[in-house]
């Protein structure tokens, strides 16, 4: 593997500076925004600001730290046991915070529950670890675990911010709307939770595409669920780029369409729909 | 990521089977292993902070205190029952931790009951309800209609709940009820 | 009797693990756009919950025996993965049919919260065995109700034209959030349904 710093862009494509994986995360591959990956956790705990920084902080460390630890192990690892061996990895690391959280910031145990102990199966850890880890040095690992951490970490405490901030009018436990608003209580419970991120994803991708014609934009955010998905879906070797969701949507209908789960459709009309559907994917389905 | 050795030639089949299961069970062990460690360390200081947070809270509750003694906490629900005592050793109050299933998980509370039978004093401790919502118990606005109240079973109608918050209202007043049982016991 | 109804009921409406507990999101936004999908998701991660309850509880049992509770975590998502992988291959041998409609999930419920959360969840509730095994099956079918659900409302949405931003997931997201609030008028259900 190359050197962690190379001198310029102007070589590889695929060859990517310190900064470059560092900032990645931020934005443009931000894995709850862009990427829609570990969205259980930005969903459940971005009521308040404090529960969502410390979310965010935890897996932070969980990712650099399981990214380092795979990095360090990949040439060790063989090939058919790296799921469960990185499993392990990952859920070791997780423990530790769990234990280190329970006995020094028993507040934000309560608080988290019991979406510490899922941060095991957060899409974003184990993704990483089989799409950038294994096939990097930890230098570089590190960073990129904590590029993509710092990214989920702002978001989740962007969505804490806004939702505390208009459900429960304080931020960071401090009153900051006068007493006399009622604050919008949905913006706390499920419900708001969907609609912040809903809006969130659609103000980011306007971001990100202001200024640009009406033909990129079709883009939309369809970074695929399956890019950080390491399981065998039948996809050759699946990359950040290759792997659209799409496509193994698609794959699972065809297959659920000829398995005629529920008889009510012969399965031609199902691949004339698929077809129509891809068609239209890039636009429509995310 | 190939089971290949440094020749190229193909591993013996037993080799190839045998070393991922290996290589496996070296991991949990390690893993295993460190995690003991780490536990080692912090369980003793988490059970520390923990009791260190409860005698503040009994602390808090009953003031005038100088001791507290446990008392026997059978009733489902209750998870600690003391009796406070004064310098003489009269017990000067009841203190029950009860909890009852809310929201996001157990809602503890803390009641002091007074000799008189009537609640000294309560407060809503530390849990996992919605912040900003559940949480709301542990305002006097809510908390507070306790207080005072003769240590007796309380019904829904009697109590103001938190708006939106019915859940961890309700699980509160279970909770205020389990404390009120485990008192009748020890009293 | 009824203190399994309750339970059931509990998982499946009060307490949905997709609408109210955010367990599961990544399959239901990614899977439920046709209705078919949406069936054999739900079926998948009902069965792979009730089997991995089965396994996860006794094994609790052990760990607390031997005062291993720190390793809960490791042991319950490697006993899950390697459950899902047996799982796997003993529907390709002995039930082709199945294997070929539910099977393609399956990878996917491995590292999916919900297995995980509920094997969780189930301990924390205090439940005894007979109760986990009840709520596993409620979440279940509570998972598969909304993934239903939704795929309705996602026929839906495919008719519809919102602003460039909003297109794929933004939109879902809200559709998702409406679908939500239709659950929220359950939460008085339970109690009222099976005494306060």
């Amino acid at each position: 593997m190359a050197a962690a710093k190379t001198s310029s862009q102007a070589g590889a494509p695929t060859e990517q500076t310190s900064r470059q994986i560092l900032l990645r995360g931020l934005l443009q591959e931000n894995p709850a925004l862009r990427q829609m990956l570990g969205l259980c956790p930005t969903l459940a705990v971005t009521t308040a600001v404090f529960n969502g920084l410390g979310m965010g902080l935890a897996t932070t460390f969980v990712l650099v730290c399981s990214e380092v630890a795979v990095s360090l192990l990949r040439k060790v690892i063989p090939s058919s046991v790296r799921i469960p061996a990185y499993i392990t990895i990952i859920a070791s690391f997780v423990t530790l915070v769990m234990m280190v959280v329970e006995a020094y910031l028993p507040a934000l145990n309560d608080a988290l529950g019991i979406y510490l102990p899922l941060i095991v199966v957060n899409c974003i850890v184990l993704g990483r670890a089989e799409m950038f880890a294994s096939k990097h040095g930890p230098a570089q690992a590190a960073l990129d675990g904590l590029g993509m951490g710092v990214g989920f970490t702002l978001s989740l405490v962007l969505m804490s911010a806004i939702r505390e901030l208009l459900g429960a009018g304080t931020l960071c436990g401090l009153q900051v709307l006068p007493p006399f608003v009622e604050p919008m209580l949905i913006m706390v419970m499920p419900a708001g939770g969907f609609a912040v991120l809903g809006v969130l994803i659609a103000a980011s991708v306007w971001f990100e595409h202001r200024g640009d014609h009406a033909a990129d934009s079709t883009e939309g955010p369809s970074r695929s669920l399956c890019a950080a998905c390491p399981l065998d879906c039948g996809l050759a070797d699946p990359s950040d780029e290759d792997c659209a969701r799409d496509e193994l949507v698609n794959k699972l209908e065809a297959a659920v369409a000829k398995a005629n789960l529920t008889g009510s459709n012969k399965g031609a009309d199902k691949v004339a729909d698929k077809d129509a559907d891809e068609g239209d994917a890039k636009g429509g389905e995310a | 990521m190939s089971s290949m050795n440094a020749q190229g030639a193909a591993p013996a089949p037993l080799l190839a089977t045998v070393r991922p299961i290996v290589v496996l069970v070296v991991i949990c062990a390690v893993a295993g292993a460190l995690l003991g460690a780490v536990h080692d360390v912090t369980a003793p200081v988490a059970a520390r902070n923990a009791e260190a947070r409860a005698q503040l809270t009994y602390a808090e509750l009953v003031p005038g205190a100088a001791s507290f003694e446990d008392a026997p906490c059978d009733v489902e629900g209750c998870t600690a029952s003391l009796k406070a005592l004064d310098q003489a050793g009269n017990v000067v109050a009841y203190v029950v931790v009860a909890q009852s299933k809310g929201y996001g998980g157990q809602v503890p509370i803390a009641v002091a009951f007074g000799t008189d039978g009537t609640v000294a004093g309560i407060t809503a401790m530390s849990n996992s309800e919605t912040p900003g919502l559940g949480t709301k118990i542990a305002n006097d606005s809510y908390i507070g209609q306790y207080v005072g109240r003769a240590a007796e079973p309380t019904s829904a109608e009697s109590i103001d709940m938190i708006s939106g918050a019915t859940i961890s209202s309700k699980a509160a007043l279970a909770a205020f009820n389990v404390a009120v049982q485990a008192y009748e016991e020890v009293r | 009797m009824a203190e399994y109804a309750s339970i059931l009921f509990s998982m499946i409406l009060v307490n949905n693990f997709v609408l109210v507990k955010f367990l599961g999101i990544c399959p239901f936004l990614g899977v439920s756009k046709k209705f078919d999908s949406a069936v054999g998701m739900g079926a998948a991660v009902t069965l792979v919950m009730v089997l991995a309850i089965a396994v996860t509880w006794p094994l609790q049992q052990l760990l607390d025996a031997w005062g291993l509770q720190y390793l809960q975590t490791i042991v319950f998502i490697l006993v899950i993965a390697t459950l899902v992988q047996l799982l796997e291959m003993a529907m390709k041998r002995f039930l082709p049919p199945l294997h070929a409609s539910l099977g393609v999930f399956l990878p996917l419920i491995t590292t999916n919260c919900a297995v995980l959360g509920v094997a969780i969840l189930t301990i924390d509730e205090g439940y005894d065995y007979p109760q986990a095994l009840v709520a596993g099956l409620g979440a279940g079918l509570g998972f598969l109700l909304a993934m239903v659900l939704f795929s309705g409302v996602r026929r839906t949405l495919e008719e519809a034209e919102p602003p460039e931003a909003f297109r794929g997931m933004p939109i879902t997201l809200i559709a998702a959030a409406i679908t939500t609030m239709s659950f929220m008028g359950f939460s008085g259900v339970i109690d009222h349904l099976f005494g306060a």
